[in-house]
């Protein structure tokens, strides 16, 4: 590695973004209260909210995967028309504000909603304020991350891989599954480690569209949010769980994200 | 079995306009510089890529016949050998091989039997488990090779199969793919940019340029009676437009040579082999000896020769000994004397 002094003007305000960053990370786990940790993160509701967070935010992957992953493949063949107003239309849930993806999904899927009011009148479907509601919510802000990171997969992918398969008397459906997503297989586990990470930290869409109900859609971070109204310290050490969780998923990653330059 | 092609396909302003034929048990490759639609028509054949008018007959099955039938590659019996391979990368060597029988309905066993007979017939049994990433580029070929003979392919298509390999590889590597093409009984075609590919390979050579076909035959054919510019630089000689009439060739653009040809008469094309050509320093006397003045626009390293570009009238490339050159003071610039028997200029209509 090379030593290189680095001059002050980049030192000092690089610094103090890194203990921007860094300082509160230091505060949660100093503040965690250690002895009651057990205890808080066995009661019942802790892990009722954890229970739910993990059954919404797997199933909200597994939905990305069975849609996105088709949708990734789309956008990067340039198969439909538009196709570039349609990667912005599907970017557009990542850039908005979660409490406007909520709202959105009300006004949608509602009871009186565009899509939601015909479900409701003619089969008395609803989906605001359940479970299904969250995870609708959590794949509605949460799958544009599989598809973006997954279209620059398939994209990379050269087109010769599928033509030669083509040629060796292979049908579309067995060279989608047999070669091309073998093959942006280190982009589809990242896309799908991303999906899975913003669904469960997924707050502003859920508590608009579905609501704060204990053992229905309060996930880990509404559970934090409404813990830190009540009991400080059951706030803290549910953060600190939702925390090791980021930790885990950065590991996870590190071969795609944290690697520095060769040499 | 035997191809027809007589199709053409418009890619923004560039047009492949082909018409040919290509036999059972032949091997052809399709010569031509870069972007002279070598790789199209080769995508065309193979059903990666739509004509725009015209038709495709493998055998007696029309397998394209614009704009109603498309046989898709699936269905065509081809197999592609693509520049570069094209191998699986997440797939084993064995498993490469096994992907086209797989794909056309065996079982997996039968699909492995398969790979491993391959493997056998091209020596690379040892191979089996490994994946492409950790073979040479002279195993990768012949792997590519085994993966396209697989599916059993009437028609073995072959983009650049030498282009990637360094030059010492790629002798042997030549060898052992003239063995193998040359036992398929199907219809070979390969794509080369290289001539001696084609010299070496080919029973029959498709000059294409710009997107035409602007001469087939046999190399020897084409060595002698090269049809363009392209050709005679391929083939390493000169070439000469102009008017015959009475033993007398008026060169396009000046000069006029004897050659021995007397009954030829109109436009002709006349072929004049580097080597035959002398350099003399004064004016050389003899009969039946075409003479004329030039000077020296480059001196060009070869092997065992230097080739010596003359500007004259008709310009020539001539080859001669490192010898000649010192002992004449060849540089840049010299004024120098061309000679040719009139019996080493070959002649003929085009």
């Amino acid at each position: 590695m090379r030593i290189q002094r680095a001059p002050l003007f980049l030192l000092i305000p690089g610094l103090v973004a890194l203990l921007f960053l860094v300082v509160p990370l230091i505060a949660l786990i100093a503040q965690t209260p250690w002895e009651a940790f057990p205890k808080i993160i066995s009661s019942p509701e802790a892990l009722e909210a954890l229970r739910l967070s993990l059954l919404t935010s797997l199933a909200a992957t597994g939905l990305a995967a069975v849609f996105g992953i088709p949708m990734a493949w789309l956008l990067a063949r340039e198969v439909l028309p538009f196709t570039g107003l349609l990667r912005a239309l599907v970017i557009v849930p990542l850039l908005l504000p979660p409490v406007v993806s909520g709202v959105a999904l009300l006004e949608a899927l509602g009871r009186r909603g565009l899509v939601g009011g015909f479900l409701y009148d003619n089969f008395d479907i609803t989906f605001p304020f359940t479970t299904i509601g969250v995870v609708i919510a959590t794949t509605f802000v949460a799958m544009p991350f599989l598809i973006i990171t997954l279209e620059g997969g398939f994209r990379s992918l050269h087109q010769r891989y599928e033509d030669a398969a083509a040629t060796l008397g292979a049908n579309s459906r067995r060279i989608f599954f047999r070669v091309s997503v073998p093959m942006v297989a280190p982009a589809a586990i990242a896309g799908l480690v991303l999906c899975w990470a913003r669904a469960l930290g997924e707050f502003g869409a859920t508590i608009t569209f579905a609501g704060n109900f204990p053992g229905v859609t309060q996930t880990m971070p509404l559970a934090v949010y409404t813990a830190l109204e009540s009991d400080r310290s059951v706030a803290i050490a549910l953060s600190l769980v939702l925390l090791l969780v980021s930790v885990g998923v950065l590991v996870a990653l590190r071969g795609k994200y944290l690697q520095t330059r060769a040499s | 079995m035997k191809i027809l092609a007589n199709f053409t396909l418009t890619k923004g302003n560039f047009t492949l306009d082909i018409d040919t034929t290509v036999s059972a048990g032949t091997v052809t490759a399709v010569l031509g510089p870069n972007g002279s639609g070598k790789s199209t028509l080769l995508r065309v054949l193979a059903g990666l890529q739509l004509i725009d008018s015209g038709e495709i007959v493998f055998g007696d099955r029309v397998v394209d016949a614009a704009p109603s039938i498309h046989v898709s590659p699936q269905d065509r019996c081809v197999g592609v050998v693509f520049q570069d391979y094209a191998l699986f990368p997440h797939l084993s060597v064995a498993e490469n091989i096994a992907f086209g029988p797989r794909s056309l309905g065996a079982s997996k066993k039968e699909a492995r039997n398969v790979a491993r007979a391959q493997l056998e017939s091209l020596g690379i049994t040892e191979l089996s488990a490994r994946r492409p990433s950790q073979i040479s580029g002279g195993q990768g070929q012949r792997v590519a090779l085994a993966r396209a003979l697989a599916t059993q392919p009437d028609v073995l298509l072959l983009d650049e199969p030498l282009a990637a390999l360094d030059a010492q590889t790629r002798e042997s590597v030549r060898t052992e793919l003239e063995r193998h093409i040359k036992a398929f009984t199907g219809c070979v075609v390969f794509v080369t940019h290289d001539p001696l590919d084609a010299m070496l390979l080919a029973d029959r050579v498709i000059i294409l340029e710009n997107g035409s076909i602007t001469q087939e035959g046999t190399p020897s054919e084409l060595a002698a009676r090269p049809a363009t510019d392209y050709v005679a630089t391929l083939m390493g000689v000169n070439l000469i437009r102009g008017y015959a009439h009475d033993g007398l060739l008026q060169v396009d653009g000046g000069g006029v040579l004897q050659i021995s040809q007397r009954s030829l008469e109109g436009q002709v094309l006349a072929v004049l082999r580097p080597e035959a050509i002398t350099l003399h320093l004064t004016q050389p006397q003899g009969s039946a000896r075409n003479v004329w003045r030039g000077t020296i626009r480059a001196l060009t390293p070869m092997h065992d020769r230097i080739r010596v570009s003359i500007d004259a009238s008709p310009p020539v490339v001539a080859t001669v000994t490192h010898a000649s050159v010192a002992e004449l003071k060849l540089s840049v610039g010299t004024s120098i004397w061309v000679s040719a028997k009139t019996l080493t200029i070959e002649a003929f209509t085009k």
